[in-house]
């Protein structure tokens, strides 16, 4: 037997998998201090807590939060926290984590600078404070706070506002042609989409855009900042749609079992805070009635505009016109950023409805950076209806 | 003995420690070419629609809910046991149909039960009887096989394996681990039949109603990314 472990010791050594420890290193401070412990009350004010969590609170002098480390078994490369926050007078668990690792195969730093909500639980909660470090706050100052800071919003820079802004598109360009086989709603062929858009949190990775014409909540989530630009380059991973008409219930007793549902109270906080809190946006996606095959074009013209756009954003460059819409499924030599895989579904530039090459155009007479263009039925420049020119910048 | 004994007098120890040592330490060189292609069985049978729920309800890194490679396989297999339980292992008193929404011996039907927004929310069969999942679902799965087979094996290729393999053998008759909360007797002071009979995602703010019971944190009811439930204990 010994020699069996003298062969296998050293590689689990080296691997570090089995015999890895945790490096003893104390949670953040930042922890523990009363401006993180009143954010994450702020956030749960805004997304969980209702007028009778309030009233039973009403009158307190302080209120306790009961703090702790969590030590999850963790991957041997991963340096990630855990905590969690215990507020006894308002019933809730909150997990949270400060994220510090790299998925190699996405090539995707995850760090984040604070400890980020990822679980808030009713109930369920420890019968006393053994085991936990306690921090007192003033009850009023805290509810002072919340109250104060109960309108006021962040939202996402430019460009973060940009990728949301195409990874919405894309969920709504991928419902309605999931839902192309069902009769569609009118609202759905309009070609601008209305989308608002919640403001961001200081304490969770996590926004949900309500898309009106829908009817349908977006939420984007993600173990990483959504402020990290490389994120978004696998925004695959990190959207859910949920469906209003169909998803909501009063209580998920009704559907017991069921993974597939949210509550008309989770509902109602998320169109509380996308539409009173939120932005708006306009977002103009591929339906017109100008017939199939146009509809068609526009809409594989609106995914190579918007893969450009996302190579740009990753890249800093548009392709040139040598390397032409190529380059979204290739990757061109000696240029960084570019998302493992691509830009597109498939590892070809798909043709017009008419199966037509696609045309990339830089600096085109309109004066935008690139256009897309397809030559319509006749397959030739100009022309009139469906024989007309339709350009992705249109 | 004595067959051990000439075993032993045949070899070297030393030198096949060192010669086993050198061909394991040299085994991840060999993995680019060796495990590259990860795989699933095709979305329409069985063994590929279990593992695609099952890597459909798991997290993977930069996930939310992400934790570690050993939490999501054991959410994985948490899920299917929820779902083998849903056929074999009916508690006292409760019908099948109070359970899984369906009376079956098929897991395709327990996974499926209710539509698209179903018991399994996403996977379904259509008006012919195709098993299907939403574009959402699909979507993500392709890009998660797209990056498990690009360069090295790492953690994606290992969790898409996984759930195939889990899947296979389970198609097979055999189930890869056992059910961490088979013996599950009481929770709190909530008598429990044992076993998990549903999971949600995280948002776990609201139990799954009826006489479903949260598995606390202290029992491993929280796995990648997912909340487990058992059942109360009806009184005979």
């Amino acid at each position: 037997m010994r020699w069996m472990i003298t062969a296998i010791l050293p590689l689990f050594l080296m691997t570090g998998i089995v015999f890895s420890q945790p490096d003893g290193q104390e949670i953040s401070a930042a922890f523990f201090e009363k401006d993180y412990l009143f954010d994450v009350v702020r956030h749960l004010y805004r997304w969980y807590l209702d007028e009778g969590d309030i009233e039973k609170i009403v009158g307190k002098k302080d209120i306790a939060f009961w703090l702790r480390e969590l030590k999850p078994k963790l991957d041997s490369d991963d340096k990630s926290r855990f905590g969690e926050i215990v507020v006894p007078d308002l019933n809730v668990k909150v997990t949270v984590k400060k994220a510090d690792y790299t998925v190699e195969e996405l090539g995707l730093t995850v760090r984040c600078d604070t400890f980020k909500i990822v679980n808030v639980a009713r109930g369920h909660l420890p019968a006393d404070a053994s085991g936990y470090t306690t921090v007192t706050a003033s009850y009023k100052a805290m509810l002072d706070y919340a109250h104060r800071m109960r309108m006021q919003t962040r939202f996402p820079e430019e460009e973060l506002l940009m990728r949301m802004r195409l990874s919405t598109r894309r969920q709504i360009l991928k419902y309605i042609e999931g839902n192309k086989a069902a009769t569609m709603a009118d609202e759905l062929k309009e070609p601008q989409q209305t989308v608002h858009l919640s403001p961001l949190s200081d304490v969770a990775n996590e926004v949900w855009a309500f898309w009106e014409n829908g009817r349908a909540l977006i939420r984007f989530s993600s173990d990483a900042d959504l402020e990290n630009s490389a994120m978004w380059k696998h925004d695959k991973l990190a959207v859910d749609l949920f469906n209003i008409d169909e998803q909501t219930v009063v209580s998920l007793d009704e559907v017991a079992g069921s993974n597939a549902y949210l509550t008309r109270d989770q509902v109602g906080r998320a169109l509380f805070n996308c539409i009173v809190l939120g932005k708006r946006l306009t977002l103009q996606t591929l339906a017109d009635n100008d017939g199939k095959k146009k509809t068609e074009t526009k809409s594989k013209l609106v995914i190579l505009h918007q893969a450009v756009i996302m190579f740009k954003l990753d890249t800093g460059f548009y392709p040139s016109e040598e390397e032409g819409l190529i380059a979204l499924v290739e990757k061109p030599s000696g240029l960084d950023g570019w998302a493992p895989g691509g830009y597109l579904e498939q590892k070809t530039i798909p043709r017009d409805a008419w199966n037509n090459e696609f045309l990339f155009i830089r600096n085109p007479e309109s004066g935008k950076p690139f256009a897309i263009a397809s030559y319509g039925a006749d397959g030739v420049a100009g022309g009139e209806g469906f024989n007309a020119d339709i350009y992705s910048s249109e | 003995m004595d067959r051990m004994k000439t075993c032993s007098g045949r070899f070297n120890r030393p030198r096949l420690a060192m010669a086993l040592f050198i061909l394991l330490a040299a085994y991840p060189a060999f993995c680019p070419v060796v495990g590259a292609a990860v795989a699933l069985s095709p979305a329409h049978s069985e063994a590929g629609f279990i593992a695609r729920l099952l890597l459909n309800e798991a997290p993977f890194p930069g996930e939310r809910g992400w934790v570690s490679e050993d939490d999501s396989k054991a959410a994985m297999l948490a899920i299917l046991w929820v779902c083998h339980s849903r056929i074999h292992h009916i508690p006292p008193g409760y019908l099948q149909e109070h359970i899984a929404t369906v009376r079956t011996q098929d897991i395709i039907d327990v996974i499926t039960a209710g539509g698209e927004h179903g018991q399994v929310d996403g996977f379904y069969r259509d008006s012919e009887g195709r098993l299907r999942s939403v574009p959402r679902v699909q979507e993500r799965l392709d890009y998660l096989l797209k990056i498990a087979n690009q360069g090295r094996p790492g953690k994606f290729a290992h969790l898409v394996s996984y759930a195939q393999a889990l899947a296979d053998a389970y198609v097979a008759g055999a189930m890869s681990g056992a059910d961490r909360y088979a013996g599950l007797t009481v929770i709190g002071r909530v008598p429990v039949t044992g076993r998990a009979y549903s999971w949600m995602t995280d948002m776990d703010y609201y139990s799954p109603g009826g006489n479903f019971v949260r598995i606390t944190d202290d029992l491993d009811g929280s796995l990648g990314g997912n909340r487990f439930f058992t059942l109360r204990r009806l009184e005979k």
